[in-house]
């Protein structure tokens, strides 16, 4: 028997499978190999951003804050390229950083004193307060090395970013699946309370997760530097909500128990096809985010009706 | 109030059928309930009472089959279309707003304005107490719902759907959560409002009950209706043959404890304003009740032995050692697992599949590698599943779609996985039908002949009696006495423990 969640999946496949129809009928150049890399390029980071935010919506937890924590630990990696001129520092320092925001995180939302909501909300408020006082305000440019290293190479004929993606989608889906953090993720998700009465150590699985989470989150500001080619204070902007947006698209509940990264997949790449296509069909950019609006909206009232 | 002529017809359901992933609650029944009688419908869990319930309630909507409710045909119902037909469902967990009043509650959603449009409370307090009054209730109207006893939600949720001219009630289980005075008093109720024409139909586990009550009692089994039968043409025993299908077998074999190795001991424990001055001991491969009323301190006290609290005075002693441990995780170390009541709510990961519920607790033993291998994990699983006897489709089901006692089972699973050698469990078979209760029981004796220490604190003294070697009377926070089993009886427990 088919289950529910499983049909879910299935529209959201052949939702994708209309827009690409469409979009290739309406602009063949949409099919053409090269805009498919380019999608797959433009979401790579949402995509890492998603897988993050996938794991900690399962825990029914989640982390506002990663958007600042992209901008914070990208420019921080920015500065110590354009300082000091040492690629591996700045990757060491960009994936030390996110990490880092992400344990304390953890260790914030694991005190259960208030909800991870309000406690990443002002998180996500002081870093961009961060970003901007220690950039004051203007970008760098010319991240040479890492450019190189990231941002133009290719692996068998795909952009490094994706592979990237890639790879992060399948260790993680295997950690998931096999790791026993990643079952007390699932277990924490869907009763805490019993979770805790089975022995589970809560506090630290959850310390594991918001640390995994800004591991993550550090990768992807290194991907999105690289591609820019530079670091701004506010490159992180959005990246918060389009990435929940992602995973429960793609079947994870705000209420947690449930999911897996390769419904987040589907998810980031309803959001990234919609763009393309938006852009490619020749519809003013400005009618961008009304049509993502809205097709948010009708995803996730389509999983809810379940 | 109800002008039904008696005897008539009220709800009728024909060829119902609902079906659930892997199982088929309900298979083409056909039932009808009168107006004017109690109707009790008995059957083991997974019978499919509650899914009846809830397709009467609108909760469910049938796969197949018709609802007649007073000459009116219905392929499904909505919960408001359950409501405009006079359809009221009382259920375990009550649907009251917990921070209103009673009065508020009684009448949410169908206030009385003043002139001006706002809410008339003085008239919902005036027609509240009416209410109340008329039914000889012990609550008052502007009482705030989370204060009252759950016995008192329950008649506040009655009289509710009384207020709403509801035609016919569904009580699911209305006597779980209460105590012996409080169950008569809503006998009575009960009883009041069948003469003036109302239609109840009474889902219960407890026979007796059913018994008394009922005028009628139609059995459930495996999804299908078995037969109505006039309450006075049918005995206990015969219900229970109709429920499981075949003849009961008691367990009455009691075997005796014979080393005297003490595995846990509470040494002069005091906690807060509940428990004074407790001593006792759990002995190797016995089994040790603990009883008392609700406010007498046996809750507290099962949850001081298995370290989710920590006495304010005296020690626990676990195998000579100090016993205070920091979390739970350090409890199931030592060898203690703690079964909880609530199943739904503190035992089970509902999501999750009954393998992976079963290793949850010690997940160590399904790890390679520190990973788990899913293969072993499922074999594992699957060995309880056979012994223990659990009914399941596969493994891989996630528990939230199997039956209360099943729920149960997958939980001792998960402690013997867990290699628990004081197994503590609370109300270990409350709403359980009466063979899952039987099977429960006789899996504790086998757990005990393995050499493990059980203590089951339980208000069902007939139960702790049939299954313990000892039992632990609690009297306001202290122990009233100590009784072998074997020599006492349940009058004499029962006024120990109301001490009279």
């Amino acid at each position: 028997m088919v289950s529910l969640a499983r049909l879910g999946r299935y529209v959201l496949i052949f939702v994708l499978l209309t827009i690409v129809v469409f979009t290739g009928i309406a602009n063949p150049r949409f099919l053409a190999v090269r805009n498919l890399l380019n999608i797959l390029l433009q979401v790579s980071v949402l995509g890492i951003v998603s897988i993050g935010a996938t794991v900690l919506l399962i825990s029914s937890g989640l982390d506002l804050s990663v958007g600042s924590m992209l901008s914070v630990s990208a420019y921080m990696a920015g500065l110590t390229i354009a300082n000091i001129g040492s690629t591996a520092l700045g990757i060491l320092v960009a994936i030390g950083v996110a990490t880092g925001i992400g344990a304390v995180n953890g260790l914030l939302v694991s005190t259960d004193r208030a909800h991870p909501f309000i406690i990443t909300l002002g998180m996500m408020v002081f870093l961009q307060g961060v970003a901007i006082v220690i950039s004051r305000g203007s970008p760098i440019n010319r991240m040479g090395g890492l450019y190189e290293l990231l941002g133009i190479r290719y692996f068998l004929g795909i952009p490094l970013p994706v592979v990237v993606f890639a790879v992060l989608l399948v260790v993680v889906n295997f950690f998931l699946r096999n790791a026993p953090w990643g079952r007390y993720a699932y277990a924490i998700g869907g009763n805490e309370e019993a979770s805790r009465l089975s022995g589970i150590r809560i506090k630290q699985v959850k310390i594991i997760l918001y640390t995994l989470n800004g591991f993550l989150v550090g990768i992807a500001a290194l991907v999105l530097t690289a591609i820019l080619d530079s670091a701004l204070p506010t490159m992180g902007s959005g990246y918060e909500l389009r990435a929940i947006a992602a995973a429960v698209i793609g079947g994870t509940p705000l209420f947690g128990g449930r999911g897996n990264v390769w419904g987040t997949l589907g998810g980031v790449l309803l959001l990234g096809l919609v763009s393309n296509s938006i852009n490619l069909i020749g519809v003013s950019a400005n009618f961008q985010n009304v049509v993502l609006g809205a097709i948010m909206v009708a995803a996730v009232m389509f999983q809810k009706s379940q | 109030m109800i002008m039904d002529k008696k005897n008539s017809i009220v709800l009728q359901a024909i060829g119902i059928s609902k079906s659930f992933p892997g199982v088929k609650a309900l298979d083409k029944v056909s039932l009808s309930f009168m107006s004017g009688e109690v109707h009790g419908v008995v059957g083991e869990n997974g019978a499919g009472k509650s899914t009846l319930i809830k397709i009467f309630s609108g909760a469910f909507q049938p796969d197949e089959g018709t609802v007649v409710m007073d000459g009116r045909r219905f392929s499904s119902l909505t919960p408001s279309l359950a409501q405009s037909q006079g359809i009221a469902t009382v259920y375990q967990e009550q649907q009251l707003v917990p921070w209103l009043s009673v009065a508020e509650n009684v009448f949410l959603g169908a206030e009385p304005r003043t002139p001006l449009k706002l809410v008339d409370h003085k008239r919902i307090a005036l027609e509240t107490e009416k209410l109340i009054h008329t039914y000889g209730l012990h609550i008052k109207p502007k009482q705030i719902i989370q204060d009252i006893p759950i016995a008192a939600r329950q008649e506040v949720a009655i009289i509710k759907a009384i207020h709403q001219k509801a035609k016919l009630l569904l009580l699911d289980e209305p006597t779980a959560a209460l105590t012996g005075s409080q169950i008569q008093f809503l006998f009575d109720l009960i009883e009041n409002l069948r003469k003036k024409g109302m239609m109840i139909v009474y889902i219960s586990h407890n026979l007796d009950e059913v018994l008394e009550l009922a005028q009628r009692i139609t059995v459930l089994r495996n999804g299908q209706c078995v037969g109505t039968f006039a309450a006075g043409s049918i005995i206990k025993e015969e219900l229970i043959e109709k429920m499981t299908g075949h003849k009961l077998s008691t367990v009455t074999s009691q075997t005796k404890a014979i080393a005297e190795e003490k595995i846990l001991e509470l040494r002069g424990v005091y906690f807060q304003g509940a428990l004074a001055d407790i001593n006792l001991s759990v002995n190797k491969g016995e089994i040790v009740g603990l009883t008392g009323t609700v406010d007498s301190g046996y809750r507290e006290l099962i949850r001081l032995m298995v370290g989710l609290l920590h006495p304010t005075k005296g020690s626990v002693v676990l195998f000579e050692e100090p016993f205070s441990p920091k979390d739970v995780y350090e409890a199931i170390e030592k060898g203690v697992c703690f079964i909880p009541e609530d199943v739904r709510k503190l035992g089970l990961v509902l999501p999750l599949s009954l393998a992976k519920n079963i290793t949850l607790a010690n997940l160590k033993g399904v790890l390679q590698h520190g990973l788990i291998n899913l293969k072993n994990e499922r074999l594992s699983a699957q060995s309880y599943v056979t012994s223990l006897k659990i009914m399941t489709r596969s493994v891989d089901t996630e528990v939230r779609f199997l039956s209360g006692g099943t729920q149960r089972k997958v939980l001792f699973a998960k402690a013997m996985y867990a290699n628990a050698k004081l197994l503590m469990l609370e109300e270990p078979t409350q709403g359980v039908d009466v063979e899952a209760r039987q099977e429960i029981h006789r899996l504790l004796k086998d757990i005990k002949s393995l050499g493990k220490s059980i203590v089951v604190a339980s208000s069902d003294i007939k139960e702790l009696m049939e299954i313990t070697d000892r039992i632990v009377a609690l009297r306001k926070g202290q122990i009233a006495k100590e009784f072998h089993s074997s020599s006492t009886n349940p009058a004499e427990l029962l006024s120990t423990i109301l001490g009279d």
